[in-house]
């Protein structure tokens, strides 16, 4: 069978160490799970740490590392693969996940509950001892390479979904449950990932723990770390600290005016 | 005749002293009138001399000659006279203002009895002519009941020493009274005219009484709908404020008789929105929700705002870790934004003590970090008291305790709000720098006036403003202060004490170290008052908090007698922040921050006796569960009174309906069949809002190459080709569901303003109409209709369930609805969110159609509402949008309380509806 695509693994290779701040040993957890090649389901409200956490396994495994970021239109053969024809010829191409299966490394299933319901069948096989990709069209089985890992990962904020994440996909994964860091933490990721001074950092995270608290009075969901980075980088361009909390922070986090006029006496207090 | 009886007694008592043979007097006239006046007398315990007590006894035996009841008002009146040394001249006045009333007219003799008493005592001149011509005026047109109203009102100005208003007062008495107007006017304005003065703050009385008598003069007959206007608000004008909305309100007199008296009355829209422009007063129910979302994202609590409830003139502010007390009205400044500034800035303030944990004090803490940390023993030697103390098992909690180890608790406690406040400062500066120039200039503003009242300002207050406010303001204060040594030496203490990084323990080792420097001259130190009067008192927090108090101390004994070491003030701050739980987990972080309990058996934790059954259970404890019915839910119910949840409060019976055959829905249909068109059409044209593409469809308008190219592949492969190549844009999926809630209350039995229907059929015209339309889009959406009875028996009756065809069954039940019970919202609303939220829709609304508002056994009011607001908010943080349509009512302001503005629509008549659906389906899809 010829291939379309004859990519190396090279080009899935993160080349620099991503910065991270390992809370909770969970990077120990997550060699575990690697060594016992158990798929992995991380859990947690968007902007939590997530990717990031995943693309420094990756590069501390020294493994490629293939990312699918899940939509509601994406099907099975997106993942998987499909005819194309060339010259009067078909020719298979394979799908990210096969090429992953292929090759080994992790295949991150981000925001998976996002996928139609059909494609989240297609990793069932390979997600018990069988290790497995069958494809259809082609009828061809794959085993997957030793160094394959499936991760995924779903916000359980959006309660609704979650139900659609049925069981049986459930308990096929070892979970770890992501949250917001604790301030000391998060300030140093705001520190390092969005290059301003602690003092600052430390604000912008008072901030973002004062609002997560602000649940009960109708916000969805709280701000997240991705937030406050985009907010320090705000700053790093010299927008004024409060401009940068109210645009990065407060915004995009609900229409509601009387929230909106609560936060902004906030920010006008800290800054 | 009275004469002769007098000379009588005399001959016959001569022996006895003056006191008695007086008395005796009144005895043979009437004893019990006499018994009244010997226990006054007794206990007043006034001395009278022969001359006033003849007097009052000849007064009140000429009372008696009308009634008894005007007897005993002589006898008080005269010894209220005694009481503030009238002196015989201003008695013999009041005599003989008493005894020229006209004997047939009882009344009158009564209302002097009553009242020219404290007009005499006043000793102002023109004062009595006032009182003469009011009470002149007034005996011919009102009542003695409103004539005794308004006078009474004239006794308590002149009591609280407010002799302008009562001079007002009387004066507009006598015009208005003397005004010519028909005589029905005359009564109402008796009755309205003291209600609406009674109640006004002593600074607005002047002008307001000024401008009534303006409106008397110039419009007697519209003068009733001033007072109205003043009952319902004006009042919170300024006095250049209500003289401009009068000018105007005259104005509009003049040209439009029925729209000025609308105008005057704060009746007409012109009217209020021109009030609410001139209003500067900020009104604490109108920013009172502002602040407590304030409140919450700085403590994270929920904090009930309440106006103060003594009227001390002076604005002053108090929280206790639940409720924080503001003034009702602020009007300190010439313009609303000072106004509200001022609120939020003390609001601001309040939020400190919760966000730093002033009420966390804990003496163990303060004993191990100040009183132990100077290394020495000599230190420990220095607060034996408090040292001991410390192992107090006693359940007065350590803040009481701690001002109780000093021989002054008051002093003390002032030091430690000097101190704890300075360190609040430090930390403002230090956190929320934003926050500093907004609070200051209050502050500064109000020290200022403190300090002026006095010669010299006092050396608290200087301190205070040095440590705790800011340094340069606190230099102007001290200029004339003489030695300043004192005042430095306390300086220095509390900036080697207090800093922003200090715990409030640091505050109290202040005052243990302040206290003997202060002890020599405790008189300003007594006295002092901090800014706003926000001196710290404990004691409200604790009778509120008392049980997490109770239950943290408990924890902590068992722990130590585990041999671990932890902090009682620790294990508080845990139960604060999670809603009163705490748990082995929490327990084993707590421990793990001491060096003492390293190399401890974490494990072991459980088997501290009683440790794990005193923990506290979280809130989410299951109830005894439902004894009936297999289809009860229980849920939580908000309490405004309590500023919490009551959790497992309410039960939800989800019952079915009979099967009924009926043709409510076709007939419906048939009688509007305009209606059914028109909403089917617009509903289609919003079809399209989020067009779904989909893919490898059978049928559409473009070709998915991805499927085409299988096509081929399979084709060439000779295989039989799967005929979805096409791609299809598809608007039914919106991915929207909706819950149409309906208030199947009694209540809707009533017919509809103008119309022959009921509110509920309405209802249920309208769930027709919302059936049909919702068909149209292809919207995933149930229907219900919800009533109570008291707590336990709310009933949720569902007509179609999200997965339910619209069938036959589901368009016959619709007619089954019935009008029963009464109106528990919130627990409708919390059951519809249960069934909505496991649905996977990225829109998800609730539509509430009822008549108004919540009502049920135990519900109502203000708890009815802001339940109901909870449970809308509760649906908001699932991402459901709760919208309401209300039918047939006329106060719109209240429903922008309950459901938010721009969260609820009127309608009067069915063929509003489909206009109102498409807004509101329309503003969500935006
Ligand atoms: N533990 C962490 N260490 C380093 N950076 C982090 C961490 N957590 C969050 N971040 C920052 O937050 C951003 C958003 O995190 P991300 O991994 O994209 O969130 P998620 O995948 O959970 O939505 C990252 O780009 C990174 O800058
Ligand atoms: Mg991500």
């Amino acid at each position: 069978m010829t291939h379309f695509f004859d990519t190396s693994d090279q080009d899935f290779r993160i080349g620099e160490k991503p910065y991270l701040l390992d809370r909770e040993n969970r990077g120990a957890i997550f060699r575990s799970a690697y060594d016992a090649r158990l798929p992995v389901m991380l859990k947690g409200p968007t902007g939590c740490g997530k990717s990031r956490f995943v693309e420094r396994m990756a590069f501390e495994l020294n493994l490629p590392l293939i990312t699918i970021s899940c939509h509601e239109d994406l099907f099975a053969s997106d993942l998987v693969g499909r005819f194309l024809l060339k010259n009067d010829e078909t020719i298979w191409s394979d799908g990210p996940l096969t090429r992953a299966v292929r090759m080994g490394g992790i295949c991150y299933l981000d925001e998976v509950v996002e996928a139609r319901k059909d494609t989240t069948v297609v990793i069932h096989p390979l997600t018990d001892n069988r290790r497995i990709l069958p494809i259809d069209k082609t009828g061809e089985i794959i085993k997957a390479h030793p160094d394959f890992l499936l991760v995924i990962s779903y916000n359980p904020g959006y309660q609704s979904v979650l139900k659609d994440l049925k069981q049986s996909t459930r308990q096929r994964f070892v979970s770890m449950t992501f949250d917001y860091p604790d301030p000391e933490d998060e300030a140093t990721i705001v520190e390092n990932e969005g290059g301003i001074d602690r003092q600052t950092a430390k604000k912008l995270v008072s901030l973002a723990v004062k609002i997560r608290a602000l649940k009960e009075h109708g916000l969805v969901e709280g701000a997240s770390t991705r937030l406050l980075i985009y907010a320090a980088a705000l700053l790093r361009q010299g927008v004024s600290p409060k401009t940068a909390a109210r645009t990065a922070i407060a915004l995009p986090l609900t229409d509601d005016d009387r929230l909106q006029e609560t936060m902004n006496d906030l920010i006008d207090d800290l800054f | 005749m009275k004469l002769e009886m007098e000379q009588e007694l005399d001959k016959q008592n001569i022996t006895l002293p003056p006191i008695e043979r007086e008395l005796d007097k009144l005895k043979i006239a009437d004893p019990g009138t006499a018994a009244f006046a010997a226990e006054r007398l007794e206990t007043l315990s006034l001395h009278l001399t022969g001359e006033t007590l003849a007097l009052m006894v000849h007064d009140t035996i000429f009372g008696l000659t009308h009634t008894s009841g005007l007897a005993k008002a002589v006898v008080n009146a005269h010894l209220d006279l005694v009481q503030q040394n009238a002196g015989l001249d201003l008695q013999t006045r009041f005599s003989s203002k008493l005894r020229q009333a006209p004997a047939n007219t009882p009344g009158e003799a009564e209302i002097i009895a009553l009242f020219f008493g404290s007009v005499l005592l006043c000793r102002r001149s023109g004062m009595e002519e006032r009182f003469d011509q009011a009470l002149g005026t007034m005996k011919q047109r009102g009542s003695f009941h409103s004539t005794h109203e308004c006078f009474s009102l004239v006794t308590r100005f002149l009591g609280e020493n407010d002799i302008q208003a009562a001079a007002l007062f009387l004066e507009l008495l006598h015009e208005t009274f003397s005004a010519a107007m028909v005589f029905s006017l005359h009564q109402t304005l008796f009755q309205a005219l003291p209600k609406a003065i009674a109640p006004l703050p002593a600074p607005k009385r002047p002008w307001l009484i000024r401008g009534l008598r303006r409106m008397v003069r110039t419009d007697p007959t519209a003068f009733g709908h001033l007072i109205k206007g003043v009952r319902n608000g004006l009042c919170f004008l300024t006095e250049q404020g209500f003289d401009l909305f009068l000018t105007k309100a005259l104005e509009t007199l003049a040209k439009d008789r029925s729209r000025g008296e609308r105008f005057l009355a704060l009746e007409s829209r012109v009217a209020t929105d021109w009030f609410n422009e001139i209003k500067v007063v900020v009104i604490l129910d109108d920013i009172q929700a502002k602040l407590q979302r304030y409140m919450a994202l700085r403590t994270g609590r929920n904090f009930t705002i309440r106006p103060v409830r003594e009227d001390t003139g002076t604005i002053c502010v108090r929280s206790n870790g639940r409720e924080l007390f503001l003034p009702n009205e602020f009007d300190r400044y010439p313009d609303k934004q000072s106004n509200k500034e001022l609120a939020t800035c003390l609001t601001r303030l309040e939020a400190c003590y919760y966000e730093w944990g002033s009420f966390l004090f804990d003496m163990e803490k303060l004993v191990d970090l100040h009183l132990h940390s100077h290394g020495a023993s000599q230190d420990q030697a220095r607060f034996p008291e408090m040292t001991k103390k410390v192992s107090d098992t006693g359940t007065t909690n350590d803040m009481t305790r701690f001002f109780g180890c000093f021989n002054d608790p008051v002093l003390a406690r002032n030091l430690f709000t000097i101190a704890e406040h300075a360190r609040i400062m430090h930390r403002i500066r230090h956190f929320y720098p934003g926050m500093v120039n907004r609070v200051l200039p209050f502050l500064r503003e109000e020290a200022r006036q403190m300090a002026s009242v006095t010669d010299a300002p006092p050396l608290p207050l200087i301190l205070y403003a040095r440590i705790a406010m800011d340094r340069d303001f606190a230099a102007t204060l001290e200029k004339d202060l003489n030695d300043h040594g004192l005042l430095n030496r306390l300086d220095t203490l509390a900036a080697g004490l207090v800093s922003h990084e200090s715990g409030v323990e640091a505050s109290a080792a202040f005052v243990v170290e302040a206290y003997p420097l202060v002890e020599q001259h405790p008189v300003q130190f007594l006295n002092f008052t901090a800014p706003f009067h926000r001196n710290i008192d404990e004691r409200p927090y604790f009778k509120i908090n008392a049980n997490t108090y109770a239950r943290a101390k408990e924890i902590k004994i068992l722990l130590n007698k585990g041999n671990a070491k932890i902090y009682t003030s620790d294990i508080r701050q845990k139960l604060v922040e999670n809603n009163d739980t705490i748990s082995l987990d929490d327990i084993r972080e707590l421990l793990l921050a001491h060096r003492e309990n390293q190399g401890m058996d974490m494990g072991s934790l459980t088997a501290i006796p009683g440790l794990s059954e005193s923990l506290p259970q979280g809130k989410n404890t299951l109830a005894p569960s439902p004894v009936f019915g297999e289809n009860v839910s229980v849920y939580k119910e908000w309490d405004c009174n309590a500023n919490d949840y009551r959790n497992s409060h309410v039960w939800v019976h989800d019952t079915g309906f009979p099967e009924c055959e009926n043709d409510f829905y076709q007939t419906t249909l048939n009688t509007h069949p305009g209606l059914v068109k028109k909403i089917r059409h617009t509903f289609e044209l919003l079809k399209p809002e989020t067009v779904k593409i989909i893919r490898q469809s059978l049928e559409g308008e473009e070709f998915d190459y991805r499927a085409l190219v299988d096509f081929a592949v399979d084709r060439r492969a000779r295989l039989t080709p799967k005929e979805n190549i096409y791609i299809k844009r598809l608007k039914q999926e919106r991915n929207v569901a909706v819950t149409l809630l309906l208030d199947q209350s009694r209540s809707t039995a009533n017919q509809v303003k103008g119309s022959e229907k009921t509110v509920l059929d309405m209802e249920k015209e309208a769930a027709v109409l919302f059936c049909e339309a919702l068909e149209v889009v292809g919207d995933s959406f149930s229907v219900a209709g919800y009533c109570g009875s008291g707590r336990h028996g709310v009933r949720y009756q569902t007509v179609k369930g999200f997965d339910d065809a619209l069938d036959q069954g589901v368009k016959n039940r619709i007619d089954l609805i019935t009008a029963q019970g009464s109106t528990r919202t919130g627990a409708g609303i919390r059951h519809a969110i249960s069934k909505l939220d496991p649905v996977a829709a990225k829109i998800k609304l609730i539509l509430l159609l009822g008549d108004g508002f919540p009502n049920d056994v135990d519900y109502k009011h203000t708890y009815a509402v802001e339940d109901t607001r909870k449970a809308i908010s509760e649906a908001r943080a699932k991402n459901i949008v709760l919208k309401a349509i209300t039918v047939n009512i006329s106060t719109l302001s209240g429903l922008n309380v309950l459901y938010g503005e721009f969260r609820h629509n009127v309608i009067s008549d069915l063929r509003e509806l489909p206009d109102r659906l498409l807004s509101i389906y329309s503003s969500l899809t935006r």
